[in-house]
């Protein structure tokens, strides 16, 4: 296993940072070209990165859900690297979310949070997802690649209920349903599509670190395996 | 309009951080002795 990842990789993630890069700024143009919404004025336009950030931050959470079922039946370390990856990615969608929603709410509920169902769900989810990184640094080899699957496994349950919020609890501000005007729905699906490349460029290179590292490991077990015999032989 | 660009430029910082610090740990994971 060579250190870095294989050739192939490599010149595929230049392509798809390329494009991520490229669907980003076409992102921003539609969201500067778009019509200014009614009632809420321009302040509106934080929900084409808002809403788009939210949803990869579901798909990615799922993905380390589907990686830490297939680790703890397979054992093999790639999906624990898939897992791991695809989590830090994820928070950090997370992170823009926490930080894009509050900016909102100030303008349209006129406050910079509230206890409503969507948003205490969310920021369980936040919390419980920022805690598997904290656990995960803090654990030893042995035991850390189980209890990472275990706990990506287990806090997908709060997903649904993030998802399900709105309709489970009484008194939320986030619309059931929301209709849009058909170009402003277009940029809300061409800005979905864009941060999703993104989460793709992202979760390759996180994803070439976790490769690195079991590289290394594997390179410094051989160097433990062979020491001894190196000193018979001398 | 000013939350709103406040709300992209922040989120903006943001991933240049991440990034940036991705990077910078690859880097150094691809490097060690």
């Amino acid at each position: 296993m060579t250190r870095d990842v294989p050739l192939w990789w490599r010149n595929g993630a230049r392509w798809i940072w390329l494009l991520a890069a490229a669907l980003v700024l076409a992102s921003f143009w539609m969201v500067s070209r778009v019509p200014v919404e009614r009632i809420m004025g321009p302040v509106q336009k934080i929900v084409y990165i808002h809403v788009p950030s939210a949803i990869v931050t579901l798909l990615a959470f799922g993905i380390t859900f589907a990686a830490g079922i297939a680790y703890l039946a397979t054992k093999q370390w790639i999906w624990d690297a898939i897992g791991a990856a695809s989590c830090e990615v994820g928070l950090v969608f997370a992170t823009v979310v926490m930080i894009t929603g509050p900016l909102w709410a100030r303008s349209a509920w006129n406050t910079w949070w509230t206890w409503e169902p969507r948003l205490t769900t969310f920021l369980i989810l936040w919390i419980l997802y920022a805690g598997y990184q904290v656990i995960r640094s803090s654990l030893k080899s042995g035991s850390k690649r189980t209890i990472s699957a275990i706990m990506g496994v287990v806090f997908f349950a709060n997903l649904p209920i993030v998802w399900k919020s709105v309709e489970w609890w009484r008194g939320s501000l986030h619309p059931r349903n929301v209709t849009m005007a058909p170009d402003m729905r277009q940029v809300l699906i061409f800005g979905m599509l864009a941060w999703f490349v993104v989460y793709l460029a992202a979760f390759e290179r996180r994803l070439r670190l976790e490769w690195a590292r079991e590289a290394y490991s594997r390179e410094a077990r051989d160097v433990a395996d062979s020491a001894p015999l190196e000193a018979r032989i001398r | 309009m000013t939350y709103a660009i406040i709300a992209y430029v922040l989120s903006i910082l943001l991933w240049l951080v991440y990034l940036l610090a991705l990077g910078r740990r690859l880097k150094s994971a691809l490097d060690r002795r």
